[in-house]
């Protein structure tokens, strides 16, 4: 899921508001993380690993 | 260990060479930079805070110039580059170049920081890097559809400036030029003549090409070589000719023996200098610069963030097809 202004601005505004407490933080992480991850097929899933270009791609 | 390090007696002489190895070192990293996945909705985009990491709402338009820097990759011959004559280089640059035609504004221009921003710098550059990607893989016969396609973003070039930058007028002038070079469009070749007229005339009678109102070293060798990139498209242009030896003149008291150069005195405190136009015009600061690249003096794009190292390394790729084809 790409970031979108709307989303951007959605995040923004609860990072500022209920954001200041650590307990809804930990609570909004938890449903990203389901929403994003869990619920997820495995190849559509959103997984912050790092692939870079390796020489072999190059074949 | 940089050769900074080591006494001057004992350093290797300055070559040529270095050059394309400061170019190469940056190709593997702009290609990590890069969705190389055709089948990603991202695919092209080398942007990757937007399209890996997700940080950003919209996707740096600059990043894009990437793609020229794989058409040089592809393109230079040399034993040391691994990626010359790679078709995988040239569909990745294609990949790119594709993602910015889809990334534009409904006007044809483009955003670097925030949706619907309509940067002239970004438009500018990343539309010069456009054309001159074309004119190196294969010219409008393989690039028809692209190029059709692209007129929005040259017909706002041509509705707009920024009088204050010059390093963004010369793109601009280069992008109109190209294009109107690629397809023979009469209004786009017109708005290329009037903003060449716009740049020159701007140019101060020292040879400065004014950044918000002073001179600075770094921004002009990047207009410098922009308008050596023009002279290639019009070699007769002899005001342009006199105009870059002027300009060359101007930073030639600010630059040292070994590249250094103050950045607290230029108008927009740039560390950098771009060296293509230097090697284009047979400049006596080349040996200086590369005599700094290999003292560790001088900035490497390598050293610049993923922002500006492609820009850097594409210059540092002209500069050595430049003296390579003279030697």
């Amino acid at each position: 899921m790409l970031m979108t202004t709307g989303r951007l601005i959605a995040l923004r505004l609860f990072n500022i508001s209920l954001g200041r407490s650590a307990w809804a933080n930990k609570v909004l992480r938890r449903l990203l993380v389901r929403a994003l991850i869990g619920r997820q097929k495995r190849d559509a899933r959103y997984m912050a690993s790092s692939r870079f270009f390796q020489m072999s791609e190059l074949n | 260990m940089y050769s900074a390090l080591q006494p001057a007696k004992s350093r290797p002489e300055a070559s040529t060479s270095i050059l394309l190895e400061l170019a190469l070192d940056t190709v593997p990293r702009v290609l990590g930079l890069c969705d190389r996945n055709a089948g990603s909705v991202t695919g092209g985009c080398c942007d990757r805070n937007y399209w890996h990491y997700r940080l950003l709402d919209v996707a740096n338009a600059r990043f894009q110039e990437a793609g020229y820097l794989f058409a040089l990759a592809y393109d230079t011959a040399a034993p040391q580059n691994a990626f010359c004559g790679r078709q995988r280089m040239a569909d990745w640059a294609r990949l790119a170049w594709r993602f910015w035609l889809g990334q534009r504004n409904r006007d044809g221009s483009l955003s670097e920081v925030y949706p619907n921003e309509r940067s002239f710098c970004a438009t500018s550059f990343s539309a010069a890097a456009f054309t001159e990607t074309i004119r190196l893989l294969g010219g409008a016969a393989e690039w028809g559809r692209e190029l059709e396609l692209s007129r929005p973003t040259f017909q706002w070039l041509a509705k707009n400036e920024n009088v204050e930058v010059a390093n963004q007028m010369a793109a601009s002038w280069l992008a109109l030029a190209g294009y109107a070079r690629l397809t023979g469009d009469e209004a786009i070749a017109r708005a290329a003549q009037k903003r060449r007229a716009r740049l020159l005339l701007s140019q101060w009678e020292d040879g400065t090409l004014a950044e918000y109102g002073g001179l600075d070293v770094g921004y002009q060798t990047i207009t410098m070589s922009t308008m050596a990139r023009i002279l290639c498209l019009d070699p007769e242009d002899r005001e342009l000719q006199v105009a870059l030896r002027k300009a060359e003149a101007v930073i030639r008291p600010r630059i040292g023996p070994e590249g250094e150069c103050d950045s607290r005195v230029n108008s927009r405190a740039t560390q950098y200098i771009y060296p293509y136009a230097l090697a284009s015009l047979r400049s006596s600061l080349l040996p200086s610069i590369l005599s700094g690249l290999t003292a560790g003096t001088v900035l490497r794009p390598s050293w610049l963030d993923d922002r500006y190292c492609h820009a850097m390394a594409v210059d540092y790729f002209l500069a050595y097809r430049e003296i390579a084809a003279c030697s």
